[in-house]
């Protein structure tokens, strides 16, 4: 195969906690997106015969309307990647991720007549187990029997895809999802042994909107995990320093009023004189060691555990700064420099605003995580936030597909290369 | 029509049937014959007015008082033809009459029977009928509603994908971009290649270099 062909057919396929981003390299700078969810409808229902559904289970961007009561949701929604990590047995999980995955495949199928399938490249968190490797291998080798869409197919962790979109060799990405953060160095490769994982990531800041819109007399919408989400997006500020955001936000309670509209809804969220709270979403992401966030954790709100996943040991407590700091220096010595050199944000959690008229006490997520490094004495750091973090993985993945040799073969030794899928 | 039992002769004049028996040498030949034709010609059932006709030679014989007396005209049959005795009409029994009524009745009520169950048969025919061609009519409304459902899924599916491959279009048509340089894996470092159709962030790449010597490094 040509290297023109690699230019029509290179497949990427991101895995995201909360979407699956996908499409060939032909679609330019942005992939397709469709949340990483599969809905199984209640079979025996009257509704799910007179809908005329087929599949046992539904995927892609008509799943919205076939949705049951709020009930059901939760016993029938899945979502397979929430933690990073599928457990081997969980067969509903897997079902899903086979099911999206031909669901994107099936999307950009070609008429072309010298297309022989496509060369994917799928992105897994880096805190994946060798049998998540296997069964995606699985997967993709019974959707070619099925379809014959894939020609090969490789498999690598998701910071070294954001490290690939962002030209950087050598760095730090720290790419944070719905269920976790990873802190992964990179030398040309995942140093795999210096990576540090964290047991928190966007799930964790909904949950703490969730007890504030409670707390400011919204019960109701404080159920709506995807409303919860897009509150915490739309008021949501990360504080230069917590406790003098507090302050000043409480002094000038109309200028850091938070209101926010459901769009094509009459619903209205206002956090009137609790406003000031809007600073914690952001600071909780960073740092939950924070004392404010003590009284929370005495209400019910989970605290982030330590907790072990095969050999994997997940951080509950830990700021983002002590992270950094814990993971770099797991590197050798003379590496230091150039990871400190470049850090890199990926990820749905790390695209915060901040406003110009608050800019004195609202910051980015890139300054804030060098004012954490700052306290603990690392300076001079390069910390960037991926300008489109969505979409970095999906990049990453079609710029290894497109470069890697295709008679470079998959090695389970050095986990890369291309397992053949059909000639 | 044939005449039997010497009638000779029947014929309606007006509103009246009239018969004419006939005495012939053959009746006055034939033991008990005479006497069986003028029995038959007293009783003259079914006619209005009877007659005996006879030669002038057999006629001189006949009493013309009796049949005056029984109401039977007697022709006395010579050059000309001579009415003896004229023939009395006679009257027809009252319970024919009855019996034709009630006859007549019977043929109205059998007649009305016939129309009504004529209607009920049409009654019980329409609504046949009309059950056929309502569970026809349901079958045909389940076939459109089928037919729309199909219809209504195979227009879901094409418009999806033309969407779907609007989008790829627009996409291509973005990415179209000026030329820049970047290295093509596989070839040796230094040698570029124009990197149209590709997106912007293969753009001065370090990782294609790094990637495209995977397998050849030793």
């Amino acid at each position: 195969m040509s290297e023109v062909y690699k230019r029509k057919y290179t497949f990427g396929e991101d895995y995201g906690t909360s979407d699956y981003k996908f499409g060939p390299i032909t679609l330019g700078e942005r992939p397709e997106v469709i949340e990483n969810r599969g809905y199984f409808p209640d079979t025996s229902s009257i509704m799910f015969k007179l809908m005329g559904v087929k599949k046992d289970v539904i995927v892609g961007k008509d799943l919205a309307v076939h949705l049951g009561s709020r009930e059901e949701l939760t016993s029938h929604l899945v979502y397979p990647m929430r933690k990073g990590v599928v457990d081997r047995g969980d067969e509903k999980a897997w079902k899903v991720i086979y099911e999206i995955t031909r669901y994107g495949l099936d999307f950009f199928r070609q008429s072309d007549p010298d297309f022989k399938g496509f060369y994917v490249c799928a992105a897994l968190s880096a805190i994946a187990p060798r049998y998540m490797y296997e069964k995606i291998f699985e997967i993709h080798r019974k959707i070619d029997e099925e379809t014959k869409l894939i020609k090969a197919v490789t498999i690598i962790p998701q910071p070294l895809a954001v490290a690939i979109a962002h030209k950087v060799p050598t760095c730090i990405v720290i790419e944070s999802g719905h269920g976790n953060t990873q802190v992964c160095p990179i030398s040309r490769y995942p140093v795999k042994g210096a990576m540090v994982v964290l047991n928190r990531g966007g799930s964790d800041a909904d949950a703490l909107t969730s007890q504030i819109l409670y707390d400011a007399g919204y019960s109701d919408i404080a159920k709506e995990e995807a409303l919860v989400r897009r509150i915490k997006e739309a008021l949501g500020l990360v504080p230069r320093k917590l406790d003098e955001a507090v302050e000043v936000a409480k002094q000038k309670p109309e200028l850091f009023r938070a209101k926010y509209r459901v769009p094509g809804t009459r619903i209205e969220v206002d956090l009137g004189k609790e406003s000031w709270a809007r600073f914690l979403i952001g600071e909780y992401v960073f740092n939950p060691k924070h004392e404010i966030f003590k009284s929370y954790f005495k209400r019910g709100m989970p605290k982030p555990k330590d907790v072990k996943v095969g050999e994997i040991l997940f951080r509950g407590m830990l700021d983002l700064g002590e992270s950094v700091i814990e993971s770099v220096e797991k590197c050798p010595i003379e590496l230091q420099p150039y990871l400190y050199g470049k850090v890199l944000l990926s990820g749905g959690n790390f695209h915060w605003r901040a406003p110009p008229q608050f800019r004195e006490v609202a910051v980015d997520s890139a300054t804030k995580l060098k004012l954490l490094l700052a306290e603990k004495g690392v300076e001079n750091v390069t910390v960037e936030v991926a300008p489109e973090p969505k979409f970095s993985v999906w990049r990453g993945c079609i710029i290894y597909g497109y470069a890697v040799p295709e008679d470079y073969t998959w090695s389970w030794d050095n986990m890369e290369g291309w397992l053949r899928i059909h000639d | 029509m044939p005449l039997q039992g010497g009638l000779g002769l029947a014929f309606e004049k007006g509103d009246e049937r009239v018969a004419v028996f006939i005495i012939d040498e053959e009746a006055v030949k034939l033991r008990g014959e005479l006497i069986k034709r003028l029995m038959k010609a007293s009783r003259g059932e079914n006619f209005d007015l009877v007659y005996v006709a006879a030669p002038k030679l057999i006629a001189t014989v006949l009493d013309a008082s009796v049949f005056v007396e029984l109401g039977v005209g007697l022709l006395v049959v010579g050059e000309n033809v001579v009415e003896a005795a004229p023939a009395k009409k006679r009257s027809q029994p009252i319970i024919g009459e009855d019996l034709r009524r009630r006859l007549m009745r019977l043929e109205e009520r059998i007649d009305a029977l016939e129309a009504e169950e004529a209607r009920s048969e049409g009654v019980e025919s329409l609504t046949e009928r009309i059950t056929r061609l309502e569970l026809e009519v349901e079958a045909l409304k389940d076939n459109i509603s089928k037919s729309l459902r199909r219809l209504d899924a195979t227009l879901s599916g094409i418009l999806a994908k033309v969407n779907a491959l609007e989008e790829v279009l627009v996409s291509l048509k973005r990415v179209k971009m000026p030329a820049v340089s970047v290295k093509e894996p596989g070839l040796e470092p230094g040698v570029t290649v124009a990197d149209e159709g590709l997106p912007s962030f293969f753009k001065d790449n370090p990782w294609l270099k790094i990637l495209s010597s995977k397998g050849r490094e030793s």
